[in-house]
């Protein structure tokens, strides 16, 4: 069996939240006690609501966010206490695209200077080189040559995205985060985006971690797929087993809410009441008790752990 | 049936630096009372321009209508006195959801003023505004007796959006509520005027998924319960599919196509709204997709604006703009080549 290309063990990354005169009174735990493997070439889908703490992961493993507990691993390699000169090496292989391409772009730069910017950081090439090298990126990201000369504003929000993975492209990662890719992107556009990041998995050998609220755009491009809930995984397994097959019962109600043309309305037999309760004040036992149309006394003294269940692995006292 | 709502031919655009930006081309659109109608089309398509031009809240400066008519209930609004569209008709007849939830409040004033505040002017149950007209507006008394029956009727249509506590909500300001509360609460005061169009701007787009249909379920509820007809801006077919009876496609500032819903969804005629189908995400990643990108609207290409885009294009569709084709029951397409094999 082949080794994970990137592993978490019990990950915690928890925010405290101070009040008056410094003081701390309290934690947000946005990601509490995640552990999962990435094997290599794999597409993995990371889904849930706003404030479930699925980008927050995403950016410890970037170190943007200091874990409070837990291992991070790449390729063998414990990588989230590392020296700042050794974690350089690693972020190469290790990239993140940001939700809002728009905004990670420099306003005041041209597009050309935007894709120089990593290889100046990271590599020691002249700048024909990099000149050669960002060419031939924008080509496969579908872009012409013109678009080195603009500025982000002049370009449409489907090229833009194509501009922040042409950036990352430059330096030959190995795992792509990709932090809601398609959101603010029309339909029309998005299965173009979609489709390319296809394409440059299989041209430049790429692992992605995709980060999404959007069942719909995870079902097609994921092969793999945890789905978390107020900073952990309730339910994880193969992308089809998933949907066809949800146990958890927030995962079904998640399945249940994507609108299906043609099917029957979602709006007459959705079930799910309530919105996620206040993430600094959780409730005791399993966190989604408070919504869960099966919680029992169980539920409420008791955290329920991730254990396996046919093909994947779910954190449910009484999973279907 | 008369129709409630009818938009014809209505002809807009935008003053810019660049030149006019010719927004709206000739569309036309119809709601009944009591009909939930989708206006589906990509971002800078016009649907949320057309859905301003109905309230009549686009900036006056940079805009110029060129033609058209905004008919409801038989009053060209375009037209008619602005002070008595404003008493009659906008805020009270037709109300307005927005897309954001977020910034749609005032954040120094708690949800229960804010709300009130609607009613001193647009209760169903004052004629006149309070306050004589020379006094600044916010001067003028509220009388005490229309406030108790007003805030009766919040704390009943509160209870209707499926908020709990209503007599606690209206003391919160809007950081403590969560975008589903938000949009529950806005829902609820475009209600309380007593409207008979609702345009909701996007209702779900900041929401989660499983929020998403809630709120979609209470639009529609509401919508049936009360006899108030919704025009529902959206670029999210699967909302359009939910809840709409029945569903306009736009495109670059054309209408394109209208049906039924379950027409549009099962017998597409124009080009575009076939490869707005296709662009959809499915389990097995065989989306499509539109090649090219969105005309610009400074200068527009001619005739079909979607004509660039379309495989099916020929001479005439760079002419003119092709007429309405009526292919069946409430169901119409402006195009010169559309899909009859599937009607």
């Amino acid at each position: 069996m082949t080794p994970p290309i990137l592993g978490l063990a019990d990950l915690q990354v928890h925010f405290t939240v101070r009040g008056p005169f410094n003081r701390r009174v309290g934690s947000i735990k946005a990601v509490d006690g995640v552990s999962l493997d990435l094997m290599p070439g794999e597409v993995f889908g990371l889904v849930g609501e706003s404030g479930c703490g699925k980008s927050t992961l995403g950016k410890a493993v970037m170190g943007i966010h200091k874990p409070t507990a837990g291992e991070i691993w790449f390729e063998g390699q414990r990588i989230d206490r590392l020296a700042p000169a050794a974690w350089r090496t690693v972020r190469r292989s290790l990239q993140y695209a940001y939700q809002d391409p728009g905004a990670s772009l420099d306003p005041r730069w041209k597009i050309g200077s935007s894709l120089h910017e990593p290889l100046v950081i990271h590599t020691d090439l002249d700048a024909a080189a990099r000149d050669a090298r960002i060419r031939s990126i924008l080509e496969a990201v579908g872009l012409p040559d013109t678009h080195l000369d603009l500025y982000p504003h002049e370009i449409s929000g489907g090229q833009q995205r194509r501009v922040g993975l042409a950036r990352i492209l430059t330096l030959h990662p190995k795992v792509v985060i990709l932090d809601e890719p398609t959101s603010g992107l029309d339909v029309s556009v998005q299965a173009t985006v979609l489709s390319l990041f296809r394409g440059l998995r299989a041209t430049f050998d790429l692992t992605y971690v995709l980060i999404s609220h959007d069942l719909a755009v995870i079902r097609t491009m994921c092969s793999r797929v945890a789905v978390m809930y107020l900073g952990r995984i309730v339910e994880s397994g193969p992308t089809d087993a998933i949907f066809d097959r949800p146990r958890h019962p927030y995962t079904r109600s998640l399945v249940a809410a994507i609108p299906k043309i043609g099917g029957v309305r979602v709006t007459r037999t959705f079930w799910l009441q309530g919105e996620p309760p206040d993430p600094g004040n959780l409730p005791t036992g399993c966190r989604f008790r408070t919504r869960c149309p099966k919680a029992a006394d169980l539920c409420a003294c008791e955290e329920p752990a991730l254990s396996p269940l046919g093909s994947g692995s779910v954190a449910c006292h009484f999973p279907d | 049936m008369t129709a409630l709502l009818t938009v014809e031919e209505l002809s807009l655009g935008f003053a810019t630096e660049a030149g006019l930006a010719l927004v709206l081309d000739r569309v036309n659109l119809s709601i009944e009372a009591g009909q939930v109608l989708g206006l589906v089309g990509e971002s800078g398509c016009g649907k949320t321009t057309l859905a301003r031009a109905v309230l009549g809240v686009l900036p006056p400066d940079q805009t110029r209508i060129s033609g058209g008519r905004v008919l409801f209930r038989g009053t060209d609004l375009l037209t008619a006195d602005p002070a008595t569209v404003n008493q009659r008709v906008r805020g009270r007849a037709i109300t307005f959801v927005p897309q954001d939830p977020f910034s749609s409040f005032n954040p120094v004033f708690t949800v229960g003023e804010q709300i009130m505040e609607i009613l001193k002017w647009k209760s169903p149950r004052a004629d006149q505004p309070p306050g004589p007209g020379w006094l600044p507006a916010v001067m003028s008394h509220y009388p005490a007796d229309r406030k108790r029956a007003d805030r009766d009727a919040v704390l009943e249509l509160l209870d209707a959006v499926q908020l709990p506590r209503p007599d606690q909500m209206l003391r919160k300001y809007p950081h403590e509520l969560s975008g589903g509360q938000r949009q529950r609460l806005m829902i609820a005061m475009a209600l309380l005027p007593g409207p008979d169009l609702v345009i909701a701007d996007e209702p779900t787009t900041a929401l989660d998924v499983t929020i998403q249909a809630q709120i979609l379920g209470l639009i529609r509820r509401l919508a049936t319960e009360r006899n108030v007809a919704v025009l529902l801006t959206t670029h999210d077919l699967g909302a359009a599919y939910e809840i709409c009876d029945a569903v306009n496609v736009m495109y670059a500032g054309q209408d394109v196509e209208s049906a039924t819903v379950d027409r549009f969804f099962a017998a597409p005629a124009h080009p575009y709204t076939t490869k707005l189908l296709a662009s959809l995400p499915d389990a097995a990643g065989t989306a499509s997709g539109i090649p090219g990108e969105v005309p610009g609207l400074i200068t527009p290409p001619g005739g079909c604006r979607f004509h660039p885009r379309c495989e099916r294009a020929t001479g005439p569709c760079r002419e003119a703009r092709p007429p309405v084709d009526q292919l069946g029951a409430g169901h119409w397409v402006r195009c010169y080549h559309p899909h009859r094999e599937a009607t």
